[in-house]
């Protein structure tokens, strides 16, 4: 077993985990923070997308502890429970940018990522090429982009990162 | 995935310690194309070297005329700079 401390959504997290243990596991069985999903478990789909120190990574290729020591950010702590929505969440409902909703918990990490690192203005292309790392099973990506555009503009309104 | 003895060296030196001592060491930096094949079982090591917290290997600098991109740099961070 190995030891770990992390910050989990801004709270401290100290835990004693098997090495192999996968950050989305140990976020969804120990943390029971469920709405990190696993989707294709072999790093394609993007459904596991959280921040690590404020960078997306695919958690279901990711070791709890390599994550020892630093910062997780996963799809719960975007906005406090009953508090408005963050930008990005409300983009997605407010455009329909989701069906079954399996993909979108990935989809919006990235997607805040992505406005980090792009800004408030994005192409459509810009956010096509992208979602690369983001699968979507039910829809055509149409929404999603707008979704993410609109998101994206919202965000330089916002309290919210 | 097959059990293993994780280890995080903080130095280059420690890091080359583990490797001489254990010879079935992998090394692991992001694992982005190790994990998934140890998911798999195509590959069992019984320890790893996480040489992601050794300070100063991703750097991406100028020393003199040249432009030195450390080993574990992400492609992000050498995209972003």
């Amino acid at each position: 077993m190995a030891k770990i401390s992390l910050i989990v959504n801004g709270n401290p997290v100290n835990a004693n985990v098997d090495p192999r243990t996968l950050l989305v596991q140990f976020l969804r069985e120990n943390l029971r923070l469920t709405g990190t999903h696993v989707g294709c478990d072999t790093s394609q789909c993007g459904a596991c997308v959280v921040h690590l120190d404020g960078k997306a990574v695919k958690s279901c290729t990711t070791l709890a502890v390599m994550a020892d020591g630093h910062e997780v950010k996963t799809i719960e702590g975007l906005a406090a429970d009953g508090a408005p929505l963050h930008p990005m969440q409300e983009a997605f409902r407010e455009h329909h940018g989701l069906q079954c909703g399996f993909c979108t918990p990935g989809m919006i990490m990235t997607a805040v990522d992505l406005v980090h690192r792009r800004g408030h203005d994005l192409s459509d292309h810009t956010i096509r090429e992208e979602l690369e790392g983001n699968l979507c099973r039910c829809t055509g990506y149409q929404n999603i982009v707008q979704s993410i555009a609109a998101g994206a503009k919202a965000m330089a309104n916002s309290d919210l990162a | 995935m097959y059990e293993f003895k994780y280890h995080r060296p903080a130095t280059v030196r420690q890091a080359a310690n583990l490797l001489v001592k254990n010879e079935d060491a992998k090394v692991i930096a992001g694992g982005h194309t190790l994990l998934p094949v140890m998911k798999q079982r195509l590959a069992s090591p019984p320890h790893l070297v996480d040489l992601s917290h050794i300070a100063g290997l991703g750097d991406i600098e100028m020393k003199g005329r040249s432009l030195v991109i450390g080993a574990t740099a992400r492609h992000a961070d050498v995209a972003a700079s």
